[in-house]
């Protein structure tokens, strides 16, 4: 049923409820014009009935009159008598009328009137006899029983008559009862089918309405929930409609706005300008945005103006060409917008701020953006540059070799890959070295979306490298200088002092007996002496030789290594001393040179404590944050600490020679060492109270 | 002395060097075959048997040469080359008796095939004592191969 529109079925209801209203009409007037048929039959037959009736009282009036006068021969009787015969006739005519339509019913009369005749007749014949031969005579006429039976048959077909008028009635009636039913049956199923139909049409007039009226409410929910203000105005400038929008936007509620001019929203100076404009889109009204290109604002119910971006769209209603305004406040996007254009200029100005060219570069090979100092370098302005290419730019290029390389790293770059090498190129009016920089900046989706750009100035940078380069060969000359200096002494000098030794030896041995004491004491001091000389020779040999091997770190088993040591020194130690070792944290070193230290640090423990009573040595190590830190410590002679800064010199000696002998080298070669370790080496004493030594290595 | 009855051979320019080497050989009375050539071309004439000591058809391979490195005009390390790299005398053990205690001097010389490396020391007592050792070690009691004619 849905194809049909509700209006059509509206049409088509109303068009069957009046059919059924003119069938009903016409169904009750043929129910009453049968009802009236059979009050008309009724009475048909009740009038038989009445007349049968009445024949049979005439005949016993005439009977009785008859036999009234038979009996008392007096004349009173006879009025009757012919009263009767004259109702006879009567009965009969209105009878005849009445069954007129029925011809069995008419035979049946004629019977009647046959017997009714005879008993007239009988009558009749009974007064003329009395009249004529008195009573006995008519008594025996009575006796014949003719005028009973005459009586009897008027009665018995007065009687079948009436059945006879009693079945037609109730056929009548029966089949005048079923023509009722029938109707009144089409009455209740037109009555029925023409209020389901008006019920159904109903419902649909309902649902409409309701749909139209949800619709409406959907509209008006719709309006609302927009976040921009929705205003509609009419074809006379006058607000005929608004959405929640209006309030919060402008503070004016639906009902204070409703009717007002548009012009209310609109700044004061350009109100009459919007007047304008207004009418001309009236004239030719299209959807399109306003003030393309101007600033739009607003002003709210509280006087403050307000940024504002408007959409119009002509609306055709019942009530005329109305103009729908949708109003966004924009205030939020301007200020966004004002921020990023400060961003922007944070940005530039950060990037001009740096000391290195920067640019931006497309794929392409244009400048999108460029700092102040690149600026500079072309030679050229901002406006030249931006947009320009940067691999056709000629202003950097002056040979085709550098402009193919700096090409070929633009397009590896371009492909992904950051890219970073020297290459001259003419800036600031000269050919300058420049470290270049390309790093490819990727999109969300991983395709290269631009270069970053930046060249150092790296002309210093060459200088000092070259300037390096030369006091590092300048160095490395006075390094193999050294070296063929050291080997000279270690081959020259040495071999003197042998010879000396040598001679002085072969004087005392072969010339044994030619010497005495004192010359024999004087050859061995210049044998001492030679001796003494090779070994702090040899000193400081191993010192500068240290000074310059390279450092091979291994983890190193402190433990072990302090004990071999220990051991060795202990098996040519002049005093047995008693060590203490503790567990020694294990470090990363060179063991060939911290050996060395140990030994150095071992011995000298040895030495400056054989004098004390029981010599006693510890060794120790601690952990302190970043580093392990080693300690010995004796019990020997001990100290001056206001003399502690020479202990680590070079053949400074804080003893006599004649007390403990010794070069002076042994400290400082530890000193050497510990610091090539980047460690660190300390003493702390007390004449007389032992010494302890500490040196640290780094983690 | 006969040429070719050398046992020691004896390469060093300095005579003071030389005669305190001798010396401390003779205490040990391993001097008695000993050859002295001051000059290391000299040396190598003598080994080659060339120059000066050509012609010498009967002439032995001594069982040591004593060679010391700093010597003038041709370098320890030359003659140390040269003896081991020829098929004739390569077989003759070389004890380099030198000064330097430089690890370049070693590695150079193990290199070329030395056979031994004696740091002279300062102390006239300790050399006298190395020296000794040396000669008796090679001498007495290392086995020498059969001298090739």
């Amino acid at each position: 049923m849905k194809h049909f529109s509700t209006n059509n079925l509206l049409v088509a209801g109303i068009a069957v409820v009046l059919v059924a209203v003119a069938l009903i009409l016409m169904l009750s007037m043929r129910q009453s014009r049968r009802v009236k048929t059979t009050v008309a039959l009724l009475d048909h037959t009740e009038e038989v009935l009445n007349e049968i009736q009445h024949v049979i009282t005439i005949s016993l009036d005439n009977e009785t009159g008859a036999r009234g006068y038979v009996i008392t021969g007096s004349e009173s009787f006879l009025a009757p008598l012919q009263r009767s015969e004259k109702d006879f006739r009567t009965a009969i005519a209105a009878l005849q009328q009445l069954v007129s339509d029925n011809p069995h019913q008419l035979q049946w009369l004629d019977s009647l009137e046959a017997a009714i005749n005879s008993r007239i007749i009988f009558s009749d014949s009974l007064v003329q006899s009395r009249k004529k031969s008195g009573l006995p005579a008519t008594v025996t006429m009575v006796e014949s029983g003719v005028g009973k039976r005459a009586t009897e048959n008027i009665r018995r077909i007065g009687n079948e008559i009436e059945k006879i008028e009693k079945n037609l009635l109730a056929q009548r009636k029966k089949t005048n009862d079923n023509s009722i039913k029938t109707l009144n049956q089409l009455l209740y199923i037109v009555l029925a089918a023409a209020i389901l139909l008006g019920a159904f049409v109903v419902r649909r007039i309902r649902n409409d309405w309701n749909r139209q009226k949800a619709s409406e409410q959907q509209f008006v929910e719709l309006l609302d929930a927009a976040p921009d203000a929705t205003v509609m105005v009419n074809d006379q400038g006058l607000i005929k409609r608004v959405n929640k929008q209006m309030k919060n936007l402008f503070g004016y509620s639906k009902d204070e706005i409703s009717g007002q001019p548009v012009e209310l929203l609109i700044p004061g100076e350009v109100r009459a300008k919007h007047i304008e404009h207004r009418h001309h889109f009236i004239k030719a009204p299209k959807i399109r945005t306003m003030g393309a290109g101007i600033e739009l604002k607003a002003v709210k119910k509280n006087g403050t103006l307000f940024p504002v971006e408007i959409s119009l769209s002509p609306i055709q209603t019942t009530e005329g060409l109305w103009v729908a305004a949708s109003i966004r406040d924009i205030t939020q996007r301007k200020q966004n917008e004002a921020l990023i254009k400060k961003q922007k200029e944070e940005i530039q100005d950060f990037i001009d701020s740096m000391s290195t060219l920067c640019a931006k570069v497309s794929t392409s090979g244009h400048l999108l953006m460029v700092n102040k100092i690149a600026v500079q370098a072309t030679g050229l302005s901002l406006e030249e540059l931006l947009g320009t290419s940067f691999i056709n730019g000629h202003w950097w290029t002056y040979d085709t070799k550098v402009h193919a390389r700096v090409a070929a790293a633009f397009q590896k770059a371009c492909s992904g890959v950051p890219v970073n090498y020297d290459e001259c190129i003419f800036v600031f009016n000269q050919v300058l070295p420049i470290n270049f920089s390309l790093i490819p900046i990727f999109t969300t989706t991983g395709e290269v979306d631009y270069i970053v750009a930046e060249g150092r100035d790296i002309s210093s940078l060459k200088l000092t490298e070259a300037a390096l380069q030369k006091q590092t060969e300048g160095l490395e000359k006075a390094n193999k200088e050294l070296e063929a200096f050291t080997y000279s002494v270690s081959h020259d000098l040495r071999a003197p002092l042998r010879i000396i030794d040598g001679y002085a030896d072969i004087l005392v041995e072969d010339y044994k007996d030619k010497l005495d004491e004192e010359a024999t004491r004087i050859m061995g001091i210049i044998q001492t002496n030679a001796q003494r000389m090779g070994q702090l020779i040899d000193d400081l040999l191993n010192l500068s030789h240290t000074g310059r091997k390279e450092l091979l770190h291994h983890p190193t088993d402190m433990n072990m290594l302090v004990k071999s040591v220990v051991d060795e020194q202990l098996s040519t130690a002049t005093r047995p001393a008693v060590f203490h070792l503790e567990d020694l944290e294990p470090a990363n070193c060179d063991s060939s040179l911290i050996r060395q230290v140990w030994i150095n640090l071992v011995s000298n423990a040895l030495k400056y404590s054989a004098k004390a009573n029981h010599p006693e040595i510890t060794i120790q190590s601690t952990r302190e944050k970043g580093q392990f830190v080693y300690a010995i410590k004796d019990n020997g002679v001990g100290f001056d600490m206001k003399y502690a800064e020479k202990l680590f010199g070079v053949f400074q000696r804080l003893h006599k020679q004649a007390e403990f002998e010794g070069t002076g080298i042994g400290l400082a070669l530890v000193n050497r060492i510990i610091t090539k370790h980047n460690g660190k080496v300390w003493a702390v004493s007390e004449p007389g109270k032992g010494a302890s030594f500490f040196f640290s290595l780094p983690v | 002395m006969e040429p070719n009855q050398v046992d020691i051979l004896l390469i060093e320019d300095n005579p003071q060097e030389a005669e305190l080497t001798i010396r401390s050989l003779k205490k040990h009375n391993l001097a008695n075959k000993l050859l002295h050539i001051d000059d290391g071309a000299e040396g190598l004439d003598f080994i080659f048997s060339k120059g000066k000591y050509a012609g010498n058809t009967s002439f032995r391979q001594p069982k040591l040469i004593l060679l010391d490195l700093k010597l003038p005009k041709i370098d320890g390390l030359e003659i140390l080359r040269e003896i081991k790299s020829n098929e004739m005398t390569k077989h003759v053990p070389v004890a380099i008796l030198t000064s330097s205690k430089e690890e370049k001097d070693i590695i150079e010389s193990y290199k070329l095939g030395v056979n031994s490396y004696i740091v002279k020391p300062v102390n006239f007592e300790s050399f006298t004592k190395a020296v000794a050792e040396l000669g008796l070690y090679w001498l007495l009691l290392n086995q020498s191969p059969d001298l090739p004619k």
